[in-house]
């Protein structure tokens, strides 16, 4: 966990957890950070986990890439104890099975609630990991319909008709940009695909382009035997993305493919400034 | 599974148990109908082989749950992952255990011999290999709870594979007069369950809560 403080508010560390108390004391606000909370959940279970089942979300979650260059997100909701209404701001910094957990907690009509979803998203973003480059879960949408099957940082989108339908959408866990291109990629995934015999001999056709969040994506299919593959290759550099869909020639799945492509979100960038590199020894 | 080749002592519980390859050597005059399960059969063999060859070398998922789609007036319950549901009209007799996916190995003998009284043998039928509805492999096996010569029990176990792991779904029938009666549906109902995602995150996208996309 990263230094956790804020200027003019109190600071305790309680068990496996940062306090920080705000100046005028609970009453403006008291959040709490935790490190390394596992499982992962669904946002929506970890709100009900932190702020109650019986919660109203003022708006849909925002995602936030930390200075560090990790996905958070951060919602607010409103919970209910009784006749009290607070005003929960939630912020999770994801990390390799585990995240940190940012949780701010203040009467929903107290003055300072704008003043504590800033700070919170200010602690998100300041969170550091310490988990450096590595491979790591790729953001992207969920094709809709399919259903989904986590295989450690990949994971595997059954088509609703699965297994009759065998179309299978495998996002690949991004990889680090070192000694590997998207052509290597492309050519290894490639080459794997064709050792199945239904596509022994198959012939590829390759196509470039750009995605709207700017990867630019190397395109192979083949088809042979009644079956199809596409694989997705990109890089920005940094890191190396891969998607790959197996489906009946003609499938009109194609288009979901194309889309879970599209969806893909760069691993975020670090962002210069850190100055926090001793951070970790200072809860 | 082999029918004949399970060791006694795999049997906790059971002071003596005899496992017996059953089918047409079947032994015991058994008051249940052996007829009227006949679901199972299928005739669906040539259906069994894994969409896509790499299926196989995947260690199978933990997040996915069986979900049996129980008609309306059967009594489901949920307790430590295992959902149990007692058919109508049989006062709990004939239930469905529905497990969560575990490892394959072991699966197919936890599930037959659970809860087995002492001093019973349990008597298996030749396993069938089936489909689900859905198109999902499935094995299915037949076993006879026998105790003193008599039929105390039927089970059926129902293994879905999903990958390198398995389902279980046990079947049981207490009381002969109930299963006879529910024994002709049962198949119908076990083999329309479908693979659902587990309450688990699948993606990154639901862990940061930006189910609608992730812009």
């Amino acid at each position: 966990m990263s230094a956790v403080a804020i200027p003019g508010w109190a600071r305790a560390v309680r068990d496996d957890a940062v306090e920080l108390v705000a100046p005028e004391g609970p009453a403006g606000g008291v959040i709490t950070v935790r490190a390394r909370v596992r499982p992962l959940l669904r946002l929506d279970e970890l709100v009900a986990r932190w702020a109650g089942p019986d919660v109203e979300m003022l708006a849909p979650p925002a995602r936030v890439d930390t200075d560090e260059g990790e996905h958070g997100a951060v919602v607010a909701v409103i919970a209910r104890r009784g006749d009290a209404r607070l005003r929960v701001e939630l912020g999770i910094v994801v990390g390799d099975g585990s995240y940190d957990v940012v949780v701010g907690v203040v009467a929903a009509d107290a003055p300072h609630a704008a003043r504590l979803a800033a700070e919170v998203r200010r602690l998100v973003e300041r969170v550091r990991l310490g988990l450096g480059v590595r491979r790591r879960l790729v953001l992207h949408d969920r094709p809709a319909g399919w259903r989904g099957c986590p295989r450690g940082l990949e994971t595997d989108w059954l088509a609703p008709g699965f297994p009759d339908d065998p179309a299978r959408l495998t996002v690949f866990p991004a990889v680090p940009a070192v000694g590997v291109t998207a052509v290597d990629a492309a050519t290894r995934l490639a080459a794997e695909a064709a050792a199945a015999p239904a596509l022994a001999g198959a012939e590829w056709i390759d196509e470039i382009r750009t995605t709207p969040r700017g990867l630019r994506v190397m395109i192979r299919s083949a088809a042979a035997g009644g079956r199809a593959v596409d694989l997705a290759v990109a890089s920005d550099g940094r890191y190396v993305y891969a998607v790959r869909l197996e489906r009946r020639a003609g499938d009109p799945c194609r288009r979901i493919f194309d889309a879970t492509v599209d969806s893909l979100v760069p691993v975020p960038v670090e962002r210069a400034e850190i100055d926090e590199g001793l951070a970790h020894w200072a809860m | 599974m082999s029918p004949g080749s399970r060791p006694s002592e795999a049997s906790p519980g059971a002071s003596a148990p005899v496992a017996t390859a059953t089918g047409a050597g079947r032994t015991g005059a058994a008051p249940m109908d052996p007829g009227a399960f006949t679901g199972w059969a299928g005739a669906a063999h040539d259906r069994v082989a894994q969409p896509w060859s790499s299926w196989s070398r995947r260690r199978g998922p933990r997040l996915m749950t069986l979900r049996v789609p129980f008609p309306d007036g059967w009594t489901v319950t949920t307790r430590d992952r295992v959902v149990r549901a007692a058919a109508p009209g049989t006062d709990g007799a004939v239930t469905v255990e529905v497990a969560p996916l575990r490892a394959a190995a072991g699966a197919v003998e936890d599930t037959l011999e659970a809860e087995l009284p002492i001093g019973a043998a349990l008597h298996l039928a030749r396993p069938l290999a089936v489909r689900s509805a859905r198109g999902w492999p499935v094995e299915v096996i037949r076993a006879s709870v026998v105790r003193g010569g008599a039929v105390v029990e039927e089970r059926i176990g129902a293994f879905f594979r999903f990958g390198d792991a398995i389902a279980p779904v046990l079947v049981r029938g207490r009381d002969p007069g109930a299963w006879n009666r529910v024994v002709g549906s049962l198949d119908a109902i076990v083999l329309a369950a479908d693979f659902v995602e587990g309450a688990g995150p699948a993606c990154l996208a639901d862990v940061l809560g930006l189910d609608g996309g992730a812009a």
